[in-house]
């Protein structure tokens, strides 16, 4: 079995299945770098959307930028919930400058070259914000038969064509498979949310025991002639020992018993 | 990418992944200090009292080992004469120099053709760059006028193959303070005649470190990770350990245990197999008092069942434990038995997953055979 790519994959036609596939994803740590962080590398606290699709990808053995359609708004759909309180420390870290002025670049002149960080440097100092041994529900519905099949057959057999990590690739991650549940659509009303609250911050009721928190973070990509551009953000609420949010006029979904929403 | 990533005939290929757990403790040491902390003082997580040791401090070991084993190594220590280092990357100009875009029909490269492109340009230096077969390499390609196409075909990063979580201890550790504010009678930098002061010296007393790995059998091909490549981490991961630390902080840490579980089945690994370790604490002293092995049990009952319910997918288990490792299975405490190769938990893993599937490392007689020719 070899790697492969998505080219002729894509059917217009398809919908979104009534079932979703549900998953539990936890590790030791996990690093889910801030778009806006700069010396201090943060992490987002509930694992965005795009990493999720790179997961699946990466267990399904899909290249590298070839799989953004198939996790278009369209024809997938992600609901994330943490099931572990959300802890995070600082794990500073001296790593190689891949800053231009601190890559050798060889041959020095002419027209095929090949920059690499010179090792002989002094390191670099980098304050890694990292998850502490985060762990999170996942329901994934694909559009995309064959990739959905797929999928359920890796999560079936405990099987990942590359090996699943949390961020980074030094985050080695498990999976472990939960079942396919029907996904069953809730009229807008006010109710308790299992889920990560997604695109509804301020429909959020808020309680004096339970904490939520904020972030924005990527969604969705698309591919382009660099690699790969976000090309939507959003905008996700969350409790953050894991609690429910009651959240005021909202549609949800019932997964497994449970409300989630999904993006 | 193929599983013929690169056109070398004496090459060969990694085909099973493998889950690695590699145990080491430190004893009245600094098992990694926190660079941006004010005197570089042991890692530890606030809430649990763990040590931490990050997966960067176990690579620099092993690159470390590596070149003392005459591996060719690529990302030196800064302290290190760099002269080595020159020839890895004259090796990958020469090549550059030589690319001839003539010399390739672009439109009509076969996974044949990718495969010499890459070995001939990135083949020599990974042959002598061990490191980056193992742990990879960020690079940038840059490929202008009529080269560009080249780009299309050549990697534009090695990810490493192999893959080390950052690791905790078993247990709360305790950080020593007899060493607070060490004195130096030796000058601090040159034209200073007074020795320094106030050059806090933070350790922890005890702790039992557990390392997790694994060996991506679809990545291996991207580097040139070999099979032999492999087998070294054997003997690797427990020789650096013993050879490598050997600063002042680093001193006093010695390997335990080594489990490096092969699987039978593509594409599958157990994961978290490390988490599967604990602290014995009905056979250890409480852990504020623990301060050597002998005071330590490890408890490997989750291990070893675990390994037992999925044996059918495993194909060989390569272990080796320190003799003055105890470990306890379902109650039982197995301890190393009278000859050199012989320890209990050894037998403990045959009856588990099968006599033949197990395989002790010997360690010395092993790395031999693994040194560059």
């Amino acid at each position: 079995m070899s790697q492969e790519t998505l080219e002729g994959w894509a059917d217009e036609d398809d919908t979104l299945p009534e079932t979703c596939l549900s998953f539990e994803l936890r590790g030791e740590w996990g690093h889910f770098r801030r778009v806006e962080g700069n010396i201090v590398k943060q992490t987002y606290r509930i694992i965005p959307r795009t990493t999720v699709a790179g997961l699946v990808a990466a267990v399904l053995g899909l290249e590298r930028d070839s799989y953004y359609e198939a996790f278009g708004p369209e024809v997938s759909s992600i609901a994330v919930e943490a099931i572990e309180e959300l802890r995070t420390i600082n794990l500073p870290q001296n790593t190689l400058s891949t800053a231009k002025e601190h890559m050798t670049t060889m041959p020095s002149r002419g027209h095929a070259r090949i920059s690499m960080p010179d090792p002989t440097k002094l390191r670099q100092q980098h304050n890694y914000e990292v998850l502490v041994e985060p762990a999170y529900r996942v329901d994934l519905r694909l559009a995309n038969d064959e990739l959905r099949t797929r999928f359920r057959d890796h999560l079936r057999n405990g099987t990942a064509y590359y090996p699943p990590s949390l961020g980074l690739s030094e985050h080695l991650a498990e999976i472990t498979y939960l079942g396919e549940f029907d996904v069953t659509p809730r009229e807008r009303e006010t109710t308790e949310v299992d889920s990560a609250v997604l695109e509804a911050v301020d429909n959020v009721e808020l309680a004096p025991e339970t904490e939520i928190k904020v972030e924005r973070s990527p969604a969705f990509m698309a591919a382009d002639e660099d690699g790969r551009t976000t090309t939507a953000f959003q905008s996700i609420a969350y409790a953050t020992r894991t609690e429910p949010i009651l959240v005021q006029n909202v549609e949800t979904h019932e997964v497994d018993g449970r409300r989630v929403m999904f993006s | 990418m193929s599983d013929n990533a690169y056109a070398d005939d004496s090459y060969e290929p990694v085909t099973n992944r493998s889950e690695i757990v590699f145990c080491y403790d430190a004893v009245d040491a600094n098992p990694n200090g926190n660079p941006l902390s004010g005197a570089n003082r042991p890692r530890i997580d606030p809430e649990t009292q763990q040590a931490i040791v990050t997966d960067v401090r176990l690579k620099r070991y092993l690159r470390d080992q590596l070149d003392d084993d005459g591996h060719g190594v690529y990302v030196q220590n800064v302290k290190n004469e760099a002269g080595e280092q020159s020839s890895r990357e004259d090796l990958l100009e020469s090549r550059l120099r030589g690319l001839e875009p003539e010399d390739w029909d672009f439109d009509d490269l076969d996974d044949e053709d990718e495969a010499k492109l890459r070995e001939e340009v990135f083949g020599a230096f990974l042959d002598n760059s061990a490191d980056v077969r193992y742990f990879g390499a960020t690079m940038s390609v840059d490929m202008k006028g009529s080269y560009e196409p080249f780009a299309e075909h050549l990697p534009d990063h090695f990810t490493g193959p192999v893959q080390f979580s950052p690791a905790k201890t078993l247990h709360p550790v305790t950080e020593n303070e007899e060493y607070n504010s060490l004195t130096s009678v030796i000058a601090t930098g040159e034209g200073k005649e007074q020795g320094g002061f106030d050059l806090d010296d933070h350790r922890i007393q005890y702790g039992f470190i557990a390392f997790h790995g694994l060996v991506d059998e679809h990545g291996a091909a991207d580097t040139k990770l070999s099979t032999a490549d492999v087998e070294r981490l054997d003997t690797l991961t427990w020789r650096a350990i013993k050879n490598q630390t050997i600063s002042r902080s680093k001193v006093g840490q010695e390997p335990r245990l080594y489990l490096r579980v092969e699987y039978k089945d593509e594409s599958f690994h157990l994961g978290g197999l490390t988490r599967d370790l604990d602290i014995d604490e009905d056979r250890s002293v409480p852990t504020d008092e623990l301060r050597n092995v002998r005071e330590f049990t490890l408890d490997g009952t989750e291990l070893v069942s675990r390994l037992d319910r999925h044996d059918d997918r495993i194909a060989r288990v390569r272990v080796v434990a320190s003799d003055v490792l105890d470990v306890t299975v379902d109650d039982e405490t197995y301890t190393a038995g009278d000859e050199v190769g012989e320890h209990g938990f050894y037998d403990v893993l045959r009856g588990a997953v099968g006599d033949d599937i197990v395989e002790v490392v010997n360690v010395y007689d092993e790395a031999a055979a693994t040194m560059p020719e």
